[in-house]
């Protein structure tokens, strides 16, 4: 689902200026996701939302303003995914003989249908006996590469690196390179400079996309969450454990989101939290343990 | 860094201030503040507070109005400060008929605008949704600009509903009024194509009061939408089936001359292919810009020479102290947001 990759986008892109110990990416997490859907066209009322995670409508939306601004209110992500479905279509055109080659290629639609039943076949296989196979070999490429786009492409740094057409392409290369190799040669001229460019770079992409780590994680990396969530909750920023509580005190008092200026300034933030914990540092028994429903 | 100075005007979602740059008080801005959790709303940012920055800030073209910034501030509000439009809206300048004269250079010039503007949003893949007289803002220099992105979306997936809730009523294409779940950007041409005719009739062209008048109306002065004018039609879920004594074939050119004969035959063949009752059948918004009309007499006329309301830049001072008070009660807008189109006007 689109709107679960641009939540996955939403996640990285807060963390590259926030840190987990300042703000706990499980509640981080819930709001990328609500702000997801409402961005991707996919609403559902918070009430709705938070029935089905089984917290609080305002754990949900604590965070969500201040997501937006991590996010710098860039809410659009641009996904691989259509590009693949439009290479796939030109792909089974190609098995069709209806695909025209791209511009300066000198092949007709035919002759390109003939390359693709002589195309070498994928490690392992045979090849080809007729088109037939050759449109299931584009099926199963499609399936895999979507499955790659779905998985490592979210959990690398990839999206941050690539472009969408560079993410697919790569992903294609690594599950069918002869299938690749052909669907570039018939876009682009043979004497092409930009060809090599191109492959060094979908290379690249397809190095760090093998570098993935996997979507479910096993015995020793499971241990080893365990480990990193228990260290996380003792190196927390206790000013920031309770958002739910922070945002009350935000709507109830305006001025301290730190005025009108572009942002909450580094400065105001930093003279806020000295006048916070000078105040709690007169509470006789410390300041106020934190309410962890949300 | 903007500075606020005075309101412009209030829509449901948001209200709209004159700034200028702290660092060159010359430069205006408008900032658009949005509201956060009306009485209608209580799920956090509204969906119209994220449709407009998301697209607004992938858009640069000159005309599609200009987000320069978005900050936010004191209670949690989005501001967006935006590319200021002193002079109107396309809405004002139709209506002022004892003020304002023009003709076919004149429509030709604004349409072609908004023409270029519906281009470059499908080119990125997003619908606006919304387009109408009252959303197409004037800049200083006579330049159309197409503003409010609060129902834009991206195209959809393949297979993807999207809602056919959208559009100002009476710039809804039938495939909405019928309940079509799947449309494409020919449901902006479509308005394109009111707005054109509603530029040179100079009042709304099809004002239905429902939604079934509306329909009834695109009857009337179109056609009635029938499998054999729309393979496919009668499988939307509104379709009404219409009478057989009853059904108004497509109208031909002839009846569309002796209406909009002004914009000449060559304009009316372009109307034409715009408000085709069938989506497939109807221009899309490449095509509108490859029409023969914008290279046939008469030239468009120079943005710098196009009517504009209120005498240009000098007065613009008075006029904007007479357009806060006066604009929110004329504009439809409020009532389009919350997709209840019945109440309008
Ligand atoms: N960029 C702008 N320049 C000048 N005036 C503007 C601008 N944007 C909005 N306005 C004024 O503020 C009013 C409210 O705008 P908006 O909130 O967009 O309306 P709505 O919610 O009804 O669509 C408009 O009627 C218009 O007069």
């Amino acid at each position: 689902m689109r709107y679960q990759a641009t939540a996955v986008q939403y996640l990285k892109r807060f963390y590259l200026t926030n840190s987990p110990m300042t703000y706990h990416p499980k509640e981080i997490m819930q709001t990328a996701v609500y702000l997801a859907m409402k961005a991707e066209d996919t609403f559902h009322s918070v009430r709705s939302f938070a029935e089905k995670l089984d917290v609080t409508t305002e754990s949900i939306l604590a965070s969500e303003f201040l997501l937006t601004q991590g996010l710098r209110f860039t809410f659009d992500v641009r996904h691989p995914f259509h590009g693949l479905e439009g290479g796939f279509m030109e792909l089974l055109a190609f098995t069709n003989g209806k695909g025209e080659a791209g511009p300066g290629v000198k092949k007709s639609p035919k002759e390109t249908r003939e390359e693709m039943l002589d195309m070498s076949p994928p490690p392992g296989k045979s090849k080809a006996k007729d088109i037939k196979e050759i449109v299931i070999r584009c099926q199963t490429a499609h399936g895999k590469a979507k499955e790659l786009l779905k998985t490592s492409a979210l959990l690398t740094d990839a999206y941050f690196l690539y472009s969408p057409s560079q993410l697919w392409l790569s992903t294609l290369l690594i599950v069918d390179e002869p299938l690749a190799r052909f669907y570039l040669d018939t876009k682009l001229p043979l004497t092409s400079e930009v060809k090599p460019k191109i492959f060094t770079v979908l290379r690249q992409c397809a190095e760090m996309l093998r570098s993935s780590p996997a979507t479910q994680p096993d015995k020793e990396e499971k241990k080893e969450l365990k480990r990193i969530q228990k260290k996380l909750e003792q190196c927390r920023n206790p000013q920031k454990l309770d958002l739910v509580a922070i945002n009350r005190a935000q709507k109830r008092d305006p001025d301290m989101n730190g005025g009108d200026g572009l942002g909450e300034t580094v400065a105001k933030r930093r003279k806020l939290e000295r006048e916070q914990s000078m105040k709690e540092s007169e509470d006789l028994f410390g300041p106020v343990l934190a309410d962890k429903k949300g | 860094m903007p500075i606020a100075d005075k309101k412009l005007g209030e829509g449901t979602y948001a209200v709209v201030y004159l700034g200028h740059l702290k660092a060159d008080p010359k430069r205006l801005v408008a900032i658009k503040k949005m509201k956060v959790n009306t009485a209608e709303w209580r799920d956090g940012l509204t969906m119209d507070a994220i449709r407009e920055v998301k697209y607004l800030q992938e858009l640069s073209h000159p005309n599609i109005i200009a987000l320069h910034a978005v900050f936010s501030s004191k209670n949690q509000n989005l501001n967006l400060v935006l590319e200021y439009l002193p002079l109107g809206d396309l809405e004002m300048l139709i209506k002022d008929v004892d003020g304002i004269r023009y003709g076919t250079a004149e429509v030709k010039a604004w349409m072609g605008m908004l023409g270029r503007a519906v281009w470059f949003c499908h080119e990125n893949f997003i619908l606006h949704r919304d387009i109408k007289p009252n959303n197409l803002f004037i800049a200083a220099d006579g330049e159309v600009k197409l503003a409010d992105f609060g129902l834009a979306r991206s195209f959809a997936d393949p297979y993807r509903i999207m809602s056919h809730q959208v559009i100002t009523r009476w710039y809804r294409p039938p495939e909405l009024l019928l309940g079509a779940r799947h449309y494409a950007g020919t449901v902006d041409v479509w308005s394109m194509g009111t707005v054109f005719a509603e530029l040179i009739l100079r009042r709304p062209f099809l004002a239905g009061q429902t939604d079934v008048e509306q329909l009834e109306l695109i009857c009337q002065w179109i056609g009635t939408p029938v499998e054999e004018n729309w393979p496919g039609v009668s499988k939307l879920a509104d379709y009404i089936r219409f009478d057989k004594g009853n059904i108004q074939p497509i109208r031909g050119k002839e009846f569309f001359l002796s209406t909009f004969g002004t914009a000449g035959p060559v304009g009316v063949d372009l109307l034409m292919s715009m408000l085709a009752l069938d989506p497939r059948k109807r221009s899309t918004s490449r095509q509108v810009l490859e029409h023969k009309w914008w290279t046939s007499e008469p030239r468009p006329t120079a943005k710098e020479h196009l009517p504009k309301k209120g005498g240009g830049p000098e007065k613009m001072g008075e006029d904007l102290k007479r357009k806060g008070g006066e604009i929110p009660a004329s504009r439809g807008d409020s009532v389009a947001r919350r997709l209840d189109f019945s109440a309008m006007r």
